[in-house]
C-alpha cells in the first residue's frame, strides 16, 4: 500500500467512528488553542520588553558620587548592613573622562549632561496665548447628599491676561445631557498685577434638585467665556531654553547631525566659552530664514539678582526625529540648545581652575547587548573610582522586574499546557480503545500477511492524522481566542504571526505522534491466533 | 449502594483507561482549584483591608494645570502648610483627622556600632498611628508634644525588633539616625514596637517599619533656618464616616489656594483597582482553566461513548431481562459521575497540597509581598471546583447514557 492508500484507509476508520473522532480533534484543538494563544502572548511580551532596550534611558549609564547618592530597587531587606558613606566627592578631571573614554569598547561614549531652563528675550510669549476666545472647563468637587440634593460648592480663580476685564462668568451645568443655564456669576475680585490681571470667581452652593436616577458623574460644571492664564507663564512675558551643558561624546551618542556651523570644540570647554549649538525647532523659531551663525541667544539667570548672560551661536543640528519612549513627552525637547558644561551658568568653577565633574554619564549605541556594557562600566567604574562613585542604570531594575514576569511565564505556560496534557491523555485513552475495539480486524490481516511494522504505522497514522487535524482547528481557535477575547481582556492587539501557527501545528504532531506510539505498539503486537479465536 | 459497587466493579474492568480517565478530570479540577484559591484568597485579603478603613481614607493634594503649551498640559502639584493642615482639621465638620506619611528614602540607622540602610524609614505624624489604627505592641505611641517638637523618638515594626533586638525588649533602646543634611547622626529613643501594617495598606501609604515625628530628622538649628519642614506633601485625610466628598468640598473651600484645587485618591479606589486587576488575571487564567476543564469532560464524553459501545451486548441483555431506559441511563451516568467524584478528590486534594509551592513560590515577587497567604486552603475553592467537574461529568456523561438507552434490544443482541 502507498502512503495515500495508508491515509484513506485510517480516513475511514476515523470516519468509522466519526463522533469519537471528531471528540478528539475538538479536545486537541482546545489544547493547541490555549497553548499557542498563552505561547503568542508570551513572546508579545517579551518583545515589548526588549524593545524598550532600544530607548535612551535603558541605554544611559549615570555615574554618581557616592557621597551623597545610595541607590535602592525596593527589594532589598528591612535592614541591610552597609559601609560608611565616602567623605569627600567624587571628583572627575576632563582628561580622566577622555581616558575612561578611550579605555571603553567602541559604541560607549562618555559624556557629561547638565541641563536647565532659561527664559530668553528671544522668545516672547506668542499673542495667541492672551486669547479671550478659548474656553475652559472644569469639574468642580461634587458633592451628594442624602436628600437627593446636589451641592456643587467650587472655588475657581483665574489670571487674565492684559487688558481683558473679566465682568461675569456664565455657569452653566450638563444634566444628562441637556445643558442648563445657571446665570452668570459676577467675579468678586479684580487684581492688577504685573502686566496682568487676575480674577477671582467663587462659586458657592448651586443647589440643583437632581432626578432619581442621575448619578454623580453626570453632573459636570461647565464655566464658559472664561480664559484661564496659568501663573507660570506669567512669572516671565518669555518662553524657556532648554540648555544642556555637555562635552563632544553627546553629540555621538544622540547621533546628532550638524546642519550649519561647527560644534565646540575642547577648548571652548576648558575656557568655559560661552558658545551655542542649537536646535533646528529653536533656531527656526528665533531666526527663522536668517543665518543664526555668529548671532547672540542672551538669557535670564537668577543668580541672586536676575541678570543677563549670552552666548555666541556657532552651529545648528539637523532636524531629528523624535522617538516615542517610555519616559518622553511631547513638547519635552522642544527649545533644546548645546554648550560647554562649563560655560553653564550654575556651573561652579573649582579654584585651580581645573574643570572637575561630580557625575557623568556613559552612554552606550543602541543594539549593545546591555549585560555585558552594564558589566564593563561597573568594572571600569570600581576600578577607577572605586568606593567613590556609583553607577545607576534602569536595566539593572529593568532585569529584575523582567524575572519577575518570568515567574508569570512560566505559572501560566503550566497552566495553558495542563489543557494539551489533558487532550493528550484524552487520544491515548480513546486510542487504546480503538486497539482493542479492533482487535479482530487486526489478527485478521496480520493472518493474510500483514506485517507488525504495517500494523504499528496503519494506527500511528491515524493518531498523526487526528492529531494534525486537531493543530489546525487549535490553530484557528487560537486566532479567534487571540482577537476576540486575550486582546480585549489586555487591551492590545496581539497578531497570531506565522510562529504561531508553526507552534500550534508543530505541538498538534508532536503530542499525536508521542501518545499515538503506545496503542500503535499495543496494536502491533496482538497475536493473530488469539485475536481470531476471541469471541 | 450496590450499583455504586457494581459501577466501581466496571471501573476496575479496565483500570488503565479508568486511571487516565480519572487523571484528566483531576489535572482540570486541579488547574481550577488552584486559580480559584488564588483569586478568592487576593479577594477576600483585599476586603477584609479595604472594608476596614472603607472610603474614609484618602491622599488629598492641591494641583492645578499648567499650559507647557498650545497642546500639552501638564499638572503640578504643591505642597501644604502646616497651618493649613490644621485650619483644614478644625473647620471642618467632615474631616476627621488629617495626617501625614512622608517616606524618607535610603535612611541609614546605626544600631549596636553597626551601620544599616533601612526599608521603610517614615517620618509621621502623630495622628498617624491613631487614624490607622496601627497595634502597639510595647511600649507607647507618639504624643502631639513628640511631633510638635520634634522629638528623637521612634517607634519600630516588630520586624526591626526582632532583628536589632532579637532577645530583648527594644523600648527604651537608642538607635542612631542619619540626619536630613546626611553629615551626623541624630539619636533617637526607641519608644514602642508596633504590628507592622497589612502588606496591601503598605502600598497606599508607604512601607512603615519605622517611624519618626514629621522632622526629626532636621537639626535643630537648620529647622529654623529653613522652615521647608513645616510643608508636607504627602498629606492624607480621613472623613467621618460616608463624608469623603463632603470632606474634600470642604477642603477646597477651607484651603482656598489661587487656582489650585484639592485632588484626592481614595483608598477605595485602590481597592477597588486591586480587585480589578485581579479579577482580570483571573480571567484570563480562568478562560484557559475552564477550557482545560472541558476538555477532561470531553474525555469522561468520549470514554463512555467508547464503554457504551463495547457493552452494547451487556446493555442489550439487560434490556431484554427488562430493564426501563431510565435504570440504563442512570447506570452509565453513575459511571461518569463516579469518574468526575474521584477525579475532583484527586484534583481537589492535588491542588491543596501543591498550592503552598506553586502560587508562593511562582508569584512571590508579584503579588507576594502585598498579599503573603495566596495559596492557602480556600474550602470556596475546592467546592466549586468540585462541583464543577461533577457538574460537567453529569452534563457529559447524559450524552453516552441516553444513546446506551436507545439501543433496540434485538440490534444489541445480534451485534459482534
Amino acid at each position: 500500500m502507498g502512503v495515500i492508500d495508508n491515509i484513506i484507509w485510517s480516513l475511514r476508520h476515523c470516519r468509522k467512528r466519526l463522533f469519537e473522532s471528531i471528540l478528539i480533534v475538538f479536545a486537541i484543538g482546545l489544547g493547541v488553542a490555549v497553548i499557542v494563544s498563552i505561547l503568542v502572548l508570551i513572546v508579545y511580551f517579551r518583545a515589548q520588553v526588549y524593545s524598550s532596550y532600544d530607548d535612551e534611558w535603558i541605554r544611559t549609564f549615570r555615574i554618581y558620587s557616592a557621597a551623597n547618592f545610595s541607590m535602592s530597587t525596593g527589594q532589598e531587606p528591612i535592614l541591610r548592613a552597609v559601609q560608611e558613606r565616602p567623605q569627600e566627592p567624587l571628583q572627575v578631571t576632563l582628561s580622566e573622562l577622555k581616558a575612561l573614554q578611550e579605555s571603553l569598547p567602541s559604541g560607549m561614549h562618555v559624556f557629561a549632561e547638565l541641563r536647565s531652563a532659561f527664559p530668553s528675550p528671544l522668545l516672547p510669549k506668542p499673542e495667541s496665548e492672551a486669547d479671550t476666545d478659548s474656553q475652559y472647563e472644569f469639574i468642580g468637587p461634587v458633592g451628594l447628599s442624602s436628600q437627593g440634593v446636589t451641592r456643587i460648592v467650587s472655588t475657581q480663580s483665574a489670571a487674565v491676561t492684559t487688558g481683558v476685564p473679566v465682568n461675569a462668568v456664565e455657569m452653566s451645568l450638563t444634566h444628562n445631557g441637556a445643558e442648563e443655564d445657571l446665570g452668570s456669576v459676577a467675579p468678586n475680585q479684580i487684581d492688577a498685577g504685573t502686566g496682568s490681571l487676575d480674577a477671582m470667581v467663587e462659586v458657592v452652593e448651586i443647589e440643583v434638585v437632581e432626578s432619581e436616577q442621575q448619578t454623580e458623574s453626570d453632573v459636570v460644571m461647565e464655566s464658559k467665556s472664561m480664559m484661564i492664564q496659568d501663573l507660570w507663564s506669567l512669572r516671565t512675558q518669555y518662553e524657556y531654553i532648554d540648555i544642556i551643558g555637555t562635552t563632544l561624546s553627546y553629540f555621538d551618542f544622540k547621533e546628532y547631525q550638524l546642519a550649519k556651523g561647527s560644534l565646540f570644540v575642547d577648548d571652548d570647554i576648558i575656557n568655559g566659552n560661552r558658545v551655542i549649538v542649537l536646535s533646528d525647532q529653536l533656531a527656526g523659531r528665533i531666526f527663522g530664514e536668517t543665518d543664526p551663525i555668529g548671532q547672540n541667544i542672551p538669557i535670564h539667570v537668577l543668580a541672586g539678582q536676575e541678570q543677563e548672560i549670552s552666548f555666541t551661536v556657532i552651529g545648528v543640528l539637523a532636524p531629528v526625529e523624535e522617538e516615542e519612549e517610555l519616559y518622553s513627552y511631547p513638547g519635552m525637547n522642544r527649545y533644546l540648545a548645546f554648550a560647554p558644561f562649563t560655560a553653564m551658568p550654575y556651573h561652579a568653577v573649582s579654584q585651580d581652575q581645573e574643570v572637575i565633574l561630580n557625575s557623568f554619564i556613559v552612554g552606550v549605541e543602541k543594539g549593545t547587548d546591555l549585560a555585558q556594557a552594564s558589566e564593563i562600566i561597573q568594572a571600569e567604574i570600581k576600578q577607577r573610582y572605586g568606593d567613590l562613585a556609583v553607577v545607576s542604570n534602569s536595566y539593572i531594575t529593568m532585569t529584575s522586574i523582567e524575572q519577575s514576569n518570568y515567574a508569570i511565564y512560566i505559572i501560566v505556560a503550566i497552566f495553558a499546557s495542563l489543557g494539551l496534557i489533558i487532550a493528550v491523555i484524552n487520544i491515548l485513552n480513546l486510542m487504546l480503545a480503538r486497539v482493542l475495539r479492533r482487535t479482530k480486524s487486526v489478527g485478521l490481516s496480520m493472518a493474510l500477511g500483514s506485517t507488525k511494522s504495517a500494523v504499528f504505522g496503519q494506527f500511528l497514522l491515524e493518531a498523526v492524522l487526528l492529531g494534525l487535524t486537531g493543530a489546525v482547528v487549535g490553530t484557528g481557535l487560537s486566532f479567534v481566542l487571540l482577537k476576540e477575547v486575550v486582546s480585549k481582556l489586555i487591551m492590545t492587539e496581539v497578531p497570531l504571526g506565522i510562529t504561531g501557527i508553526a507552534a500550534g501545528c508543530g505541538l498538534g504532531l508532536l503530542v499525536s505522534l508521542l501518545f499515538g506510539v503506545y496503542p500503535a505498539y499495543q496494536g502491533a503486537i496482538i497475536n493473530p491466533v488469539d485475536a481470531l479465536r476471541n469471541e | 449502594m450496590n450499583s455504586f459497587v457494581f459501577t466501581i466493579r466496571l471501573i476496575k474492568k479496565r483500570p488503565l483507561r479508568s486511571l487516565l480517565t480519572i487523571l484528566q478530570i483531576a489535572l482540570g479540577v486541579w488547574i481550577v482549584a488552584t486559580i480559584l484559591t488564588m483569586n478568592l484568597q487576593a479577594q477576600d485579603s483585599i476586603n477584609a483591608v479595604f472594608n476596614r478603613f472603607g472610603e474614609n481614607i484618602m491622599r488629598i493634594s492641591l494641583q492645578r494645570e499648567i499650559f507647557v503649551d498650545d497642546n500639552v498640559r501638564s499638572i503640578e502639584g504643591t505642597s501644604l502648610s502646616k497651618e493649613e493642615l490644621m485650619r483644614l482639621e478644625q473647620e471642618s465638620n467632615h474631616v476627621e483627622s488629617i495626617f501625614t506619611v512622608e517616606p524618607a528614602w535610603n535612611a541609614r540607622v546605626r544600631a549596636h556600632g553597626i551601620l544599616y540602610e533601612v526599608r521603610g524609614l517614615t517620618e509621621v505624624s502623630a495622628n498617624t498611628i491613631s487614624a490607622l489604627e496601627l497595634n502597639i505592641l510595647d511600649g507607647h505611641a507618639f504624643t502631639v508634644q513628640d511631633h510638635e517638637r520634634k522629638n528623637q523618638v521612634a517607634l519600630i515594626s516588630t520586624e526591626v525588633s526582632k532583628q536589632l533586638f532579637p532577645n530583648d525588649s527594644a523600648v527604651g533602646k537608642t538607635i542612631e539616625l542619619e540626619s536630613l543634611y546626611r553629615d551626623e547622626y541624630l539619636t533617637f529613643e526607641i519608644i514602642g514596637v508596633f504590628e507592622p501594617l497589612d502588606p496591601l495598606l503598605q502600598v497606599f501609604f508607604q512601607e512603615m517599619t519605622m517611624l519618626i515625628p514629621q522632622g526629626s530628622r532636621a537639626r535643630t538649628a537648620e529647622m529654623e533656618a529653613f522652615p521647608v519642614s513645616s510643608y508636607y506633601g504627602n498629606v492624607y485625610l480621613k472623613s467621618v464616616p460616608g463624608a469623603a466628598h463632603e470632606a474634600i468640598a470642604d477642603a477646597q473651600l477651607i484651603l482656598n489656594r489661587d487656582d489650585y484645587t484639592v485632588s484626592a485618591e481614595y483608598l477605595g479606589d485602590m481597592g477597588r483597582m486591586f480587585s480589578q486587576a485581579i479579577m482580570r488575571m483571573f480571567m484570563i487564567l480562568g478562560a484557559f482553566a475552564f477550557i482545560a476543564i472541558i476538555i477532561s469532560s470531553l474525555g469522561i464524553l468520549s470514554i463512555m461513548m467508547v464503554n457504551v459501545v463495547e457493552r452494547t451486548r451487556e446493555v442489550g441483555l439487560r434490556k431484554a431481562l427488562g430493564a426501563s431506559k431510565l435504570s440504563i441511563v442512570v447506570q452509565v451516568l453513575y459511571e461518569s459521575l463516579v469518574f468526575a467524584l474521584f477525579g475532583a478528590i484527586v484534583g481537589v486534594v492535588g491542588a491543596v497540597l501543591s498550592n503552598r509551592y506553586i502560587i508562593d513560590g511562582l508569584l512571590k515577587d508579584f503579588f507576594y509581598q502585598s498579599m503573603p497567604n495566596l495559596g492557602q486552603f480556600h474550602p470556596l475553592a475546592a467546592a466549586y471546583s468540585g462541583a464543577l467537574a461533577l457538574i460537567l461529568g453529569a452534563l457529559f456523561g447524559l450524552y453516552p447514557a441516553i444513546s446506551a438507552a436507545k439501543l433496540p434490544v434485538v440490534d444489541a443482541l445480534r451485534d459482534a
